[in-house]
């Protein structure tokens, strides 16, 4: 392997070359990259296998819903509710959140079941029970942590610590992308405060992989990226004779520094910003959709107007050839902070589900009268659950033992997958973890998480790290 | 001559009894041998013989992990895990040797399951 070698000279045959053969003249033995390779991010490449998937549509819930108040159903909590944990759920936990162990806290919602297959589905949730045929539910998903950070991180990056890239930008890194005018990897935060952007730009950082790699976050409005817009007084011509000179500028600086994927990450994206102004506005134009359309996402509607013009926006930017759409849930307003309900439940709850019920049951529906449910995997998920002991009289702790994530589309079968005990407190059978989680995801696109490496400080680093089996059963 | 003999033989089984009765699965052990089995997990992957030697210290760590948990009263499963990645990481070390590097990371990958396994049980978090 010669990746310590480049030369000046070298980099340049490179790049006479194009990026793209630099890309398999620089293959490791295991068909990895080192760090410093010079590589294309847009440039498309070929999966491991057969893709199922074109498309992620990643819905992050920030702050952790209560799954047990939308999607598992207990009986035994209602009967034992009132009473203290018993022995026997309680047995090897190690962690002791916050809040200690109150008594058991039963869920005050309304039940049915929906759907030829049979998904319970609170009353919280009254338009997504209507697509529940089309949903696999993973009620035995578990993660590490119970802190948002540490959680959140590992959610999307399969790190405990800041650093690693986040799924999105191994997906691009590992197929390319499906459309060089826009970003392959777009994040759509939603809601106000902290949460809003569910734990920070680390959850969308594309860690240790070239930094083109990160993901791309759209603003609200007719605007999706700040100073995207060529600045008034300045016609076309100029600006693209000032990109030119900047670009042989920075040719001539970067073959100074061959490894600095950084400087290379920002000549990709004055180009891809140049031609941004055209794709961007128009992907995230809502005015070309019909009105029966825009209804459809509750828009218009005060509740679900922010989170549902987010999810109309995933839409057409899948539609675009836009790998994955990361769609983050934040408070609507200042009533209530996230899906953090450590205390009034019913009313964080309450205001959370409506933001986001509609949206997503429209997004569902649209996707499917569109065909392209059956190549784009929307993923509802969380850094954890909630528990089903109370704390602080009316709201629930963090819950990293048991939860209820969902995945809809792309080739996954619909229908309920694993389970938590009785009372909903741990998963004991179909358990997913975040890292399988991932694994399945990366397989439906088309990627073996164990194949998809990249070399970096000398060392072979995955997806998924060392972790992560994909969920064999839920496969179409 | 005899009787030396048997005191020196005396002397170093209680010293190994004592040594055997000093292992204990710690927190910094375990941290050591989880980076060692990252190394090990990028070495088998990019197919380099480095792997052996951290094979080779894995197969001696959960040597002592499952006589650690054979010994410990109320740990069946934890024996029982030990003992399943002591089996796979003989398996891995024998493959490294031989060059098979795909079946070794099938073993890795074995051996990261029983290590969650368990630590979802014992790990203090």
């Amino acid at each position: 392997m010669s990746h310590h070698h480049h030369s000046r000279r070298d980099f340049l045959a490179r790049a006479g070359f194009g990026l793209g053969g630099a890309v398999f003249g620089g293959l490791a033995p295991s068909g990895a990259l080192w760090a410093n390779e010079i590589l294309d991010p847009i440039a498309p490449r070929q999966p491991h296998h057969a893709a199922k998937a074109k498309a992620i549509i990643w819905l992050h819930m920030a702050g952790a819903p209560a799954t047990l108040d939308l999607f598992d159903y207990k009986p035994e909590l209602v009967r034992l509710n009132g009473t203290p944990l018993p022995d026997s759920f309680g047995k090897n936990l190690k962690t002791a959140t916050d809040g200690g162990v109150g008594n058991l806290f039963a869920t005050k919602r309304e039940w049915k079941q929906h759907g030829e297959t049979g998904a319970w589905v609170s009353d919280w949730l009254p338009n997504l029970a209507k697509q529940a045929d089309d949903i696999c539910f993973l009620k035995g998903c578990k993660t590490e942590g119970s802190t948002h950070v540490i959680a959140s991180l590992k959610l999307h990056t399969s790190g405990l610590v800041p650093g690693r890239p986040a799924l999105g930008s191994w997906i691009q890194y590992g197929l390319g992308s499906a459309n060089p005018d826009l970003p392959a990897f777009v994040v759509l935060p939603t809601g106000v405060g902290a949460a809003g952007g569910g734990r920070g730009a680390v959850i969308w950082s594309s860690g240790f992989l070239p930094a083109a790699y990160q993901g791309t976050a759209f603003r609200k409005g007719d605007s999706p990226v700040l100073y995207l817009d060529r600045p008034a007084g300045v016609s076309d011509v100029e600006q693209r004779n000032t990109l030119d000179l900047l670009k042989s500028l920075n040719e001539r600086h970067a073959a100074q520094y061959p490894q600095d994927t950084e400087l290379q990450a920002r000549q990709k994206s004055y180009e891809l910003a140049y031609r941004m102004q055209t794709s961007a506005p128009e992907a995230v134009d809502l005015k070309k959709e019909t009105a029966a359309t825009r209804a459809l996402y509750g828009i218009g509607e005060k509740e679900t107007d922010e989170y549902g013009t987010a999810l109309l926006r995933a839409r057409r930017l899948v539609e675009k050839g836009v790998r994955f759409v990361h769609c983050i849930s934040g408070a609507p307003d200042n009533s209530v902070d996230s899906w953090d309900a450590h205390n009034g439940i019913e009313k964080n709850h309450s205001v959370m589900c409506k933001q986001v019920d509609k949206p997503i049951a429209g997004l569902l529906a649209d996707l499917k009268s569109r065909g392209l449910l059956d190549t784009t995997l929307v993923v509802w998920t969380s850094e954890f659950g909630r528990t089903p002991y109370g704390q602080s009289g009316d709201g629930r702790d963090h819950n990293p033992w048991g939860f209820t994530s969902w995945i809809a589309g792309g080739g996954v079968k619909p229908g309920s997958y694993g389970a938590t005990d009785e009372i909903g407190l741990r998963a004991v059978s179909g358990v997913v973890d975040t890292y399988d989680l991932q694994a399945t995801l990366l397989h439906q696109m088309g990627l073996d998480h164990k194949k998809l490496v990249f070399q970096h400080q000398g060392r072979a680093e995955k997806a998924t790290t060392v972790f992560g089996d994909v969920i064999k059963d839920i496969l179409i | 001559m005899r009787k030396f003999a048997l005191i020196i033989t005396l002397q170093l089984a209680l010293a190994a009894g004592v040594l055997a009765a000093a292992f204990e699965v710690s927190d910094d052990d375990m941290r050591d041998i989880e980076d060692t089995f990252k190394s090990l997990d990028s070495n088998v992957t990019l197919k380099d013989k480095k792997a052996a030697s951290e094979a080779q210290e894995l197969v001696a760590y959960f040597q002592k992990v499952e006589g650690f948990y054979a010994q410990k009263p109320d740990t069946a499963d934890a024996s029982g895990w030990a003992r399943e990645t002591h089996a796979a990481a003989k398996r891995l070390e024998a493959a490294v040797n031989e060059g098979r590097f795909d079946a070794a990371l099938e073993d890795v990958h074995q051996i990261q399951k029983t290590c969650k396994r368990c630590h979802d049980v014992y790990k203090q978090k």
